[in-house]
Parts: structure tokens; sequence; C-alpha cells
């Protein structure tokens, strides 16, 4: 193995790691588990801004964040608010975030695929500064 | 549960299992580090990293 690891923080919504590798230097990589609930969501969006705040390293952050980027990343019956969408947004952009490139299907959850109230979203996702 | 693509990170969340199931999914995923919050009231969460970094 080329790189150490040190958990720098956690909690029941994210894991913090610090990767130190002897080739391409020291970086971070943290899951991130957002609160589902619409009613959490600015609590999220906030989560976010401070764990940018802890950290100047180049930062990959992946998981599930339940909340979308644009309206192309919700298939289904019901559009999703666009106070939710800008929300989230804002957040990405005030943390430095950038969504990074995906190959593959584009939804990662999905409800009563096969009857008319079918609803697929891109809520999982890996977001990395630009370092 | 087995990747059908190698990865160097896996991040597992909304599981219901406790700190001994990822442990065992370390081994059989063939990663080298593991870190599990266990479940505070229904879910927990996983950070796999492997040795292709």
């Amino acid at each position: 193995m080329n790189c150490s690891i040190t958990i720098s923080n956690y909690s029941s919504n994210h894991i913090d790691a610090e990767i130190t590798d002897i080739n391409k230097g020291k970086w971070r990589v943290t899951g991130y588990y957002g609160f589902p609930s619409h009613g959490r969501r600015r609590e999220a969006w906030n989560f976010l801004r401070q764990l940018t705040n802890s950290s100047n390293l180049p930062w990959c952050i992946l998981g599930d964040f339940n909340d979308i980027l644009s309206p192309n990343e919700k298939k289904g019956r019901n559009e999703i608010a666009n106070w939710l969408i800008n929300g989230f947004r804002n957040a990405v952009i005030d943390a430095g975030l950038s969504d990074v490139h995906t190959d593959g299907y584009l939804f990662t959850w999905f409800k009563c695929l096969g009857t008319i109230r079918a609803v697929e979203e891109r809520l999982d996702s890996a977001l990395a500064t630009d370092a | 549960m087995i990747p059908i693509v190698q990865t160097d990170v896996l991040f597992l969340c909304e599981t219901i299992a406790n700190a001994n199931k990822p442990e065992e999914l370390k081994y059989v995923l063939d990663f080298d580090c593991c870190f599990t919050v266990d479940r505070q009231i229904e879910v927990a969460v996983s950070l796999f990293i492997g040795s292709l970094l």
C-alpha cells in the first residue's frame, strides 16, 4: 500500500479521511450521507459548508446526498421544488465543489418502477474540488 | 454484493448492519481499510479504502 490513511472526523452522516500518498501527496476523501427528509435540507447544506471549512486539502466527497443538482436528475411525475435544487447547488458552489463525471445509468434511486407513480433520481454522486 | 468494477474507495450508507459485517466485507472485497460509524438510530455508514490509490 502506497499511502497512509487517517480518519480525521466522523458522525452518523459522514466519515472524513486524510490520505497521504507517497506519489501524489495529501488529499481528503469524505463519505457522506445527507439527511433524507425535506425538513432537514438546510441543515444538510450547512453541514456540507462546515465540512469544507475543516480542511484545505484537495477533496473528494461522495455518497448519498439525498439532493439533486438539476431538474434532469429526476425522472417521474412530480417536479422537485426549485428551492431544493437551488439550495443544494448553492451549498456545492459555496463549498468550491464540482460534480465528478460519471459513466453508466444516471439514476441511483427509484421507487414504484413499472407503475404510473414511478420516480427515479440521481441522489448519489461524487463531488470534488479543482485541485 | 460484489462490485463489478475495481474501485479504490467504497462508501456504504443506510446499512443496518453492525460493525462486524463491514469488517467481513473488507476481506471479501479485498480492501485494506474499513471504518464504520455504527448505527445510531437506524442506519450506519462505512468507508472502505483499497490498495490501488
